[in-house]
């Protein structure tokens, strides 16, 4: 049923090994253009180091990875957030010394080929923070920001490069209920937008809310693939995630 | 929603941070302003004075040249005394063999100079994290004062160079537009994209890179640049000296005095370094005049005591970033020192 849309990313045996651990072993996957991926698995499945593949944060050990139709397996993070991959980090990583809007305009300032007068960047970025709800704390430091509105944050500064690609990395972790829902709202607002999302997360409720298809990753490898309610009904997956989860 | 408003910023009472303007005509205006005065000076007070000023405003020139590049990128170079000696070293051997250039060839001639070494250290080590480049930096200046020796004394045979020497007023004004540049330059790099990107190469270099931001090309193109001005300082300074030798041009006691009077002040505004190099250029002057075998002491424990109770500098007091307590401070030193719990 996916074939007959177009493809925005594609891995091709992509592995990283770290000594002789495979964090990712093998991983083949195609995301298409408009859609929600939720990726799942245990602890230490890695899921955050195909992330940084994809994200260029790491160089691959061996495969390929297509975005675009560009094969950019060798190029630098820099290049890729200009092609229009952008991702939020699961550990906040804002830059604690400029303001939230200055955290933002430097995204809309680098993030694309073209680059924007200093005032455009500027009122992009506001716009975005306005887009997250944040555009009343333009200039406070990060730090002075809850956990959730940090979250947002991350989100609104990712969104700042105009990605056609979203990686989120855990934006929902943490979070009260309310604060998820609010999240999932955040998220399917910016599908509406037209951004292709990647989404990690622990919490399952929100993925299998959220996404369109989601797989699963246990010790590198994909072990399932499928709608949400094919992978909550895959004995495979309760086995070796689900049940893990269960107290 | 409404894209034609939003392009507009909102509302007046939303301060947009390192706002970009047109209002730069301002600073612009200042800057040429006070410049003129400060150039008029030499007309009604006395020499003394006038080399006091000259060697104050050099430590202006590499402590803001400093803090620009080392206060918002957090790599500190500790090699200002290698691109000082390489402009007064390029300076006098420009000099020698061309002897009809004029005063400002000469100095640009040594300014690139200094560019080329900081291009490579550059290219080298910027990629490297901060304590490598802070070790090698300071290595630098090392060698190649052992360097200049060596070669001096088995290749040349003769230690030391001659330098013409040039009026102190004119040393002095040329300073004084080097402090403008500098001050301008500053100013408007704090204000711009690249020192947006400056800072967050600082904070989280990785983020930056993930944001678009070529944080390779923007920490050469800015290191470059303000070793462009301290080795035009010191190819400046140095014709007052009329004779230079290895250990005069890269002397370490210039990277100490101007991370000194720049921690003094405090990095992280413009007109901390302003402040610390006055302040400490007057101070140590009357040190070297009135305890002569002492002043060094003095110095070093000025920069301790800077260190240890007003790590933020002058700049942080008046910001009041200091708000602790000395009691507080000292009881926080000894915590660190005797690594004492807080509640024992």
């Amino acid at each position: 049923m996916d074939t007959n849309r177009a493809v925005l990313l594609q891995t091709m045996n992509v592995a990283k090994h770290f000594g002789g651990l495979a964090a990712v072993a093998d991983v083949e996957f195609s995301l298409y253009k408009g859609e929600i991926l939720g990726l799942i698995g245990p602890n230490g499945a890695g899921k955050t180091t195909l992330f940084n593949l994809i994200s260029g944060a790491l160089p691959v050990s061996h495969g390929t990875i297509r975005f675009k139709n560009v094969n950019i397996t060798r190029m630098s993070a820099m290049k890729r957030c200009k092609l229009g991959i952008a991702r939020t980090f699961q550990v906040g990583k804002l830059f604690p010394n400029m303001t939230v809007l200055e955290n933002v305009g430097l995204a809309s300032l680098f993030g694309e080929r073209h680059r924007p007068s200093y005032a455009d960047a500027m009122s992009e970025a506001l716009e975005l923070l306005r887009f997250v709800d944040l555009d009343n704390y333009i200039n406070v430091l990060p730090s002075e920001l809850t956990m959730a509105a940090q979250r947002r944050l991350e989100v609104a500064r990712a969104l700042a490069t105009k990605p056609s690609l979203l990686l989120l990395d855990e934006v929902l972790a943490g979070l009260t209920p309310t604060e998820v829902a609010e999240g999932i709202d955040l998220i399917n607002r910016i599908r509406q937008k037209g951004t292709t999302v990647f989404i990690v997360d622990h919490i399952m409720k929100a993925i299998m809310n959220v996404s369109d298809r989601v797989f699963v990753l246990h010790h590198g490898e994909k072990i399932a693939e499928g709608s949400p309610n094919e992978i909550a009904s895959s004995k495979l997956v309760r086995t070796v995630y689900l049940g893990e989860e269960e107290e | 929603m409404d894209s034609k408003t939003s392009k507009r910023f909102p509302d007046n009472n939303i301060h947009l941070g390192r706002k970009i303007s047109t209002t730069w005509v301002i600073p612009i205006l200042i800057t040429v302003v006070v410049t003129g005065i400060f150039l008029l000076i030499p007309e009604w007070v006395s020499s003394w004075t006038i080399v006091l000023l000259s060697t104050i405003f050099m430590y202006m020139v590499l402590s803001i040249n400093w803090t620009i590049f080392c206060g918002p990128a957090q790599y500190f170079s500790l090699g200002i005394a290698a691109f000082f000696g390489v402009g007064v070293y390029t300076a006098s051997i420009v000099w020698e063999a061309q002897p009809a250039l004029p005063l400002i060839a000469v100095l640009i001639i040594a300014g690139v100079a200094s560019s080329v070494l900081a291009l490579l250290v550059g290219l080298t080590t910027l990629r490297i994290k901060g304590i490598y480049f802070a070790i090698f930096t300071f290595g630098l200046s090392e060698l190649l004062r052992h360097f200049v020796m060596w070669w001096e004394v088995n290749q040349t045979g003769t230690v030391g160079r001659w330098i013409p020497i040039v009026d102190n007023n004119v040393v002095y004004r040329y300073m004084v537009v080097l402090v403008a540049i500098s001050i301008l330059g500053s100013y408007i790099l704090r204000r711009s994209r690249y020192g947006l990107a400056l800072t967050s190469i600082g904070d989280r270099q990785d983020v930056a890179e993930h944001m678009g931001v070529n944080t390779t090309a923007v920490k050469i193109g800015v290191f470059i640049a303000t070793c462009f001005l301290t080795g035009v300082a010191g190819a400046l300074i140095a014709t007052r000296w009329s004779y230079i030798d290895a250990d005069v041009a890269f002397d370490p006691i210039r990277t100490v005095m101007t991370i000194m009077m720049s921690l003094f002040g405090g990095m992280s505004t413009l007109y901390g370094p302003v402040m610390g190099t006055v302040i400490l250029g007057i101070v140590s002057d009357v040190l070297l005049v009135k305890f002569p075998y002492l002043s060094k002491l003095f110095l070093g424990m000025i920069l301790v005591l800077t260190v240890l109770f007003i790590p933020e500098g002058i700049a942080g007091l008046i910001a009041g970033k200091t708000q602790m307590s000395f009691r507080d401070r000292i009881a926080n030193i000894m915590k660190i020192r005797f690594g004492k719990n807080e509640k024992e």
